[in-house]
This record gives structure tokens, C-alpha cells and sequence, in this order.
């Protein structure tokens, strides 16, 4: 059978001033029915880029360059713009960072909501009224009614997430993608919004695409792991795997930088080194100039996805023993 | 409420308004000549009718009190009498301001028909050669003169190809049609809009490009809207705000007479008046437009915060 998504050998090509960045480079992974994967990384490593590529919402100046994404088997690269109009919203739909501004000033919430509904399940407006009601209702929002007529400014920065997430799931996609929902959140409604999006994932059976920089929500959340460095994937694998035994020394580093909470520590662990600008990509493994481990063939050789244990590990530690 | 913030801008509008009547006054005052020039003209006056003339009109007063007496006048809705034609200055204003509105709100209607379209078509893509060629053609039309435009017009359409009249208001005096009105108001009207559809298509380009970088358009576009439903159901309303102002702006300087488009097409409009009142020296007139005109201003400016408000739900009449 085949994936719900399956995302293969994706390159995302940025045109600048000073040329063409390849911003994201051979991401392959894929996701099954009520799966939720985190996409994780630091800022810039590609987790945006390769969600935005999905719904092909990326801006005038990135070309997706290479690659293929199949939706249940269905290629979505080389859609026309009118096929994937039918896809976005309703087959696969997405939550973005900050609540404050991606919602318009100037439409009633129930304005907003309305859409998808009309759009894609064909409801007159009466009726994708009565049901964006319901959702509202679904996604926690006391007095629905009432904020349907009301203004984005008028509500909690916590309300408007949970609008927009009302307005993605309203027509039941397959896929929900989440890109850093809570990170605009304070910390407890951070906690009911991840609350919300696995009760929803219960109820209707949607995957989700969870990206975060934020450990600490992918450990509580999800079921694998994507791990993004410089726009490659360094670590592909179980939520267990991965936190119980991580192998890349990238990944070993992003863990051990969290803080432990039964003790206190003096200093964070830090991995050294910035991550390489864009344009100026080491030719060998991306993380080796911050490597502890990295030898002579590192910096020369591009390391592919070896398998070891339950995950993929893109690091010559782990190419023999497949 | 919105009528009690109306009402209130309006009473703050009132203190401004006395202030440029003074500063009005006084700087006209301040101007060399004076409203007895043109009867020097007459080899024949003597220096005494000279003076009794000055005495009746008052300008033997101090310039203080001569503005305190008009300003009473003012307040009981009296703007005085011309100087040069010895009749009521309002009565004069009125039968100028009806050809001055009409042509100004045309050209209001006609450059937001045409501007708006245009710079939402320039910005839906951008650095394209539909982008390239509008915005070459807008910069041209804000370049050129007004008066050389209404030439080139005059020139074409009315000795070339003849199909309109080269000026004036009606066919005949005394006839008054609409049909007559509307065929020689196409002229002085796309003249006017000219320079103004070439601004604003610019202003709508850029503020329509600004808000399409926006993430709540990239939210729409998310939802599965197509193109130009993005555009007109989440864009426009928040592109135009800017260009409000910019439209609110230019109500005033059409109400306020075009000047040399009036000129250029003979349109007895309040412009013409203006001109020659100035040429004359005739305070009374020149007051009583700057006062029309101050009061365009004020009214214009109130009416463009209300169109905020209308457009921009956050901005809330306190």
C-alpha cells in the first residue's frame, strides 16, 4: 500500500543575487495515516522550506529542482496551479507559526472560515457558516457564535491559533502541516494547543507534519523524527530510537543541549561552530567543520542515509555496517 | 460611535479653520499691489477719489481690524462683496463651484476606476512586462504637464478628428443639456485624471505588492483559494488603506479649482475666478475661496479617516 505522503529526493533552489542556493537537498521521507512526524532543526535548516514545498506555496524566487512528492501514491509535482488549489485547504492543509499575522486584519473570523468550506466541500454560505460554528466548537473556542463575527484583533493570541486550526482541519485533510504552531504561544498554551492537535489527530485521523525546533514538543508528540541540518537530512527515525539512542553526532548534540531538569548545570552543552551560509556548503558533510568526530573523508565525501538500528543515519560512522 | 467622532473632528476642525483664515488674511496682505491698481489705470482719477475709494472700502483700517470685520461678516455666512464687480462674493463662488465639483468628482470617479484595476493587474506579477509597460506608461503620464496634455487633446479630438468641443461648459448659453454637459466634460476630465491615474496606479502597484507579501495571503493561498480570489477577497481591502490617503489628499487641490485645466478648456469653474481675483488684487473673492477651499481640506481629511475606519476594522472612532 502506499504512503499517505512520500516526499523523495526533494531540492528547493533559491534564486539570489549572488546565484542559486540550494536551500533543501535530497529530503526523502514519508508519513502514514494518523502519523505524526517532527521535523526538526535549527533556524534555516530547510523545515519551512520543505513544508511550504509540499502545498507548492514556496515564493516567486524558489523553484522546487528535484524530486517527487506523491500524495497516496499521486504525483503533486507538475500539478497545475487549479489541481492544487483542490488540494490545499482540503487534502492537505497547514497552520503556520504566528497566529498575529496570518490571519487577514479585515475579514470576520467567520469570513476566513467560511472558505475552505465553500470552496471545496461545495456548502452554501448558510450552511459553512452552521458548520465553521461546529468546528469552532470542535477546536475549544467557548462562544462560537459570537466570534464568528468578530475580528482577529479581537481575540487571544491562543484563540486565533486555535482559529487557524479550526480553519485548516474545517474539511477533514489527510494531512495536517504544522509549521512551529506554539512557538508564538506562552508556555501553557502551548501545551493545550499540542493538547488540541493530538485529540484531533484521535478523532479524524489526520497526520500531521509537525515542524518545531523545539524538542521538548516532538519528544511529547510525535512518532518519528526527521532531523534537518543545512538542508539534508542528518537522522531519520523513531521518536524512541532516536531520544534513546541517537546517533548522528549532530543529533547527540541538539539533545544534549537541553537542559536536564533533575540537576543543575552550570553551563549548556553547545554544539561549536555556526551552521555553513547558504552558498558557502562544505563539499563534503555539511555538520563536519563542527563534527567532533569528522576525519580526512568527511570534508571531502558527501555521506548517503545508512541504516543503523531502527533509523537512518546520513554519517560514514554507520556505512559499513548496512 | 462614528457620528459623535464625526461630529467631534468637526469641532476640532473649527479652531484650524480660524487659523487659516488669519494666516490667509495676513499674507495676502503682505503681497505687493493693491485692490486700488486697477483704477490708477484711469488717467482721469485724481487723488482724492483715489482716497475716498480707499476709505470706502476700508483699507484705511489696520490690517487687524480689517480682518475682524470680515470675520464677523464670516460668521453671519456673509463672505462680502468683489472689489472689482461689486457683487456678493458667494453668489459668485456658487455659480462657479457647481462645474468645479462636477468636474472634480468625475475625475475622482474615472482615475479610481482606471487606477486601481491597472495597479492590482501591474502587481499580480510582478517584474513581468505587464508590470514593465504599466509602470513605464504611469510614469510618463505623472510626468507630463497638465497643460500640454489638454493641447494634445484639444489638438486631436477637437481640430483633427472633431468629435468634441475644445471648451467652454455648453454648446450655447442658455441651453443647458446633459448630453452637452457630459461631451465637454470629457476632456477637461481625462486631462485632470492624467497626472493622477499615473500616481495612483503606482501607489495601488506597490501597496498591493506589500500586502501580498503578507502571511495571512499565504494562509488564503493555503485554504486553496485561487489567484485572483486571493487578490480581491484578501489583498484589496488592505492595499487600499494607503491609497486612501493619497486619494483624500487630492480632493482639496480638484475642489480648489484646476487651475490651468480650467484655463486651457475655458470651464467656468472656481479656478478661472481664482486667477482673476488674484490678478486683481480682490481680497474679498480670494478669501472666500481660500475659505471654500480650507473647508474641502477639512472635510476631505475627516472623510478619510471615516474611510479608514470602514476598511480597517482595528481602527476603532474613540
Amino acid at each position: 500500500m502506499d504512503s499517505l505522503l512520500k516526499v523523495d529526493g526533494l531540492q528547493v533552489q533559491f534564486q539570489t543575487k549572488k546565484g542559486v542556493n540550494t536551500s533543501v537537498d535530497g529530503v526523502s521521507f514519508s508519513i502514514e495515516k494518523g502519523e505524526i512526524l517532527g521535523i526538526v532543526g535549527e533556524s534555516g535548516c530547510g523545515k519551512s522550506v520543505t513544508s511550504l514545498s509540499i502545498l507548492q506555496l514556496l515564493g516567486t524566487n524558489a523553484k522546487i529542482s528535484w524530486g517527487s512528492i506523491q500524495l497516496e501514491g499521486r504525483e503533486l509535482l507538475g500539478l497545475s496551479e487549479e489541481e492544487m488549489c483542490k488540494i490545499r485547504g482540503n487534502e492537505i492543509a497547514m497552520i503556520f507559526q504566528d497566529p498575529m499575522t496570518a490571519l487577514n486584519p479585515t475579514l470576520t473570523i467567520g469570513e476566513q472560515l467560511i472558505e475552505p468550506l465553500v470552496i471545496h466541500q461545495g456548502y452554501s454560505k448558510a450552511d459553512a457558516r452552521r458548520e465553521a460554528v461546529e468546528v469552532l466548537k470542535k477546536v475549544g473556542i467557548a462562544a462560537p457564535e459570537k466570534r464568528m463575527k468578530e475580528y482577529p484583533h479581537q481575540l487571544s493570541g491562543g484563540m486565533r491559533q486555535r482559529v487557524m486550526i479550526a480553519m485548516a482541519v474545517s474539511c477533514a485533510p489527510k494531512l495536517l502541516i504544522a509549521d512551529e504552531p506554539t512557538t508564538a504561544l506562552d508556555v501553557t498554551i502551548q501545551a493545550q494547543i499540542l493538547e488540541l492537535m493530538l485529540e484531533l489527530r484521535e478523532k479524524m485521523n489526520t497526520a500531521i507534519i509537525l515542524i518545531t525546533h523545539d524538542m521538548g514538543v516532538v519528544a511529547e508528540t510525535a512518532d518519528n523524527i526527521l532531523v534537518l541540518y543545512a538542508g539534508k537530512v542528518v537522522e531519520y527515525g523513531s521518536v524512541k530510537e532516536i531520544f534513546n539512542a541517537p546517533k548522528h553526532p549532530y543529533t547527540q548534540g541538539l539533545l544534549s543541549s537541553i537542559p536536564p531538569l533533575e540537576e543543575d548545570v552550570e553551563e549548556l552543552n553547545t554544539i561549536d561552530g555556526t551552521v555553513p551560509a547558504p552558498g558557502q556548503m562544505p563539499s563534503g558533510c555539511r555538520f563536519a567543520p563542527r563534527c567532533p568526530n569528522a576525519d580526512a573523508r568527511c570534508s571531502k565525501e558527501q555521506p548517503g542515509l545508512y541504516p543503523a538500528g531502527s533509523s537512518m543515519v546520513s554519517c560514514f560512522q554507520f556505512a559499513e555496517q548496512g | 460611535m462614528k457620528w459623535k467622532y464625526i461630529l467631534k473632528r468637526l469641532l476640532i476642525a473649527v479652531p484650524t479653520f480660524l487659523g487659516i483664515t488669519v494666516l490667509a488674511y495676513f499674507v495676502l496682505n503682505l503681497a505687493p499691489g493693491s485692490p486700488l491698481d486697477a483704477l490708477l489705470a484711469d488717467p482721469g482719477i485724481t487723488p482724492a477719489e483715489l482716497e475716498r475709494k480707499r476709505i470706502a472700502l476700508g483699507l484705511d483700517q489696520p490690517v487687524v481690524i480689517q480682518y475682524i470685520r470680515w470675520l464677523g461678516l464670516l460668521l453671519r455666512g456673509d463672505l462680502g462683496f468683489s472689489y472689482s464687480t461689486q457683487r456678493p462674493v458667494a453668489a459668485m463662488i456658487g455659480e462657479r463651484l457647481p462645474a468645479t465639483a462636477c468636474l472634480a468628482a468625475a475625475s475622482i470617479l474615472l482615475s479610481l476606476v482606471v487606477s486601481i484595476p491597472l495597479g492590482i493587474y501591474a502587481a499580480s506579477k510582478p517584474n513581468s512586462k505587464r508590470d514593465y509597460i504599466s509602470g513605464g506608461i504611469s510614469l510618463l503620464m505623472m510626468a507630463t504637464p497638465n497643460f500640454f496634455v489638454g493641447l494634445v487633446f484639444i489638438y486631436v479630438f477637437a481640430i483633427v478628428l472633431k468629435v468634441l468641443p475644445s471648451g467652454g461648459m455648453y454648446d450655447s448659453a442658455g441651453v443647458k443639456s446633459g448630453a452637452a454637459l457630459a461631451r465637454h466634460m470629457i476632456m477637461p476630465c481625462l486631462v485632470l485624471s492624467f497626472q493622477q491615474i499615473g500616481g495612483w496606479v503606482r501607489h495601488m502597484r506597490s501597496s498591493m505588492l506589500e500586502v501580498m507579501q503578507e502571511d495571512y495571503i499565504r494562509t488564503a493561498r493555503s485554504k486553496g483559494l485561487k489567484k485572483w480570489a486571493v487578490i480581491y477577497r484578501h489583498g484589496l481591502k488592505n492595499a487600499l488603506i494607503p491609497v486612501i490617503t493619497v486619494v483624500g489628499m487630492s480632493i482639496p487641490s480638484l475642489v480648489g479649482g484646476a487651475v490651468i485645466t480650467e484655463q486651457v478648456f475655458g470651464w467656468p469653474g472656481v479656478g478661472t475666478l481664482m486667477v482673476t481675483a488674484i490678478n486683481g488684487r480682490d481680497y474679498p473673492v480670494i478669501m472666500g475661496i481660500t475659505v471654500m477651499i480650507a473647508i474641502a481640506v477639512l472635510l476631505a481629511n475627516i472623510l478619510t479617516d471615516v474611510a479608514y475606519g470602514l476598511l480597517d476594522p482595528r481602527i476603532s472612532y474613540k
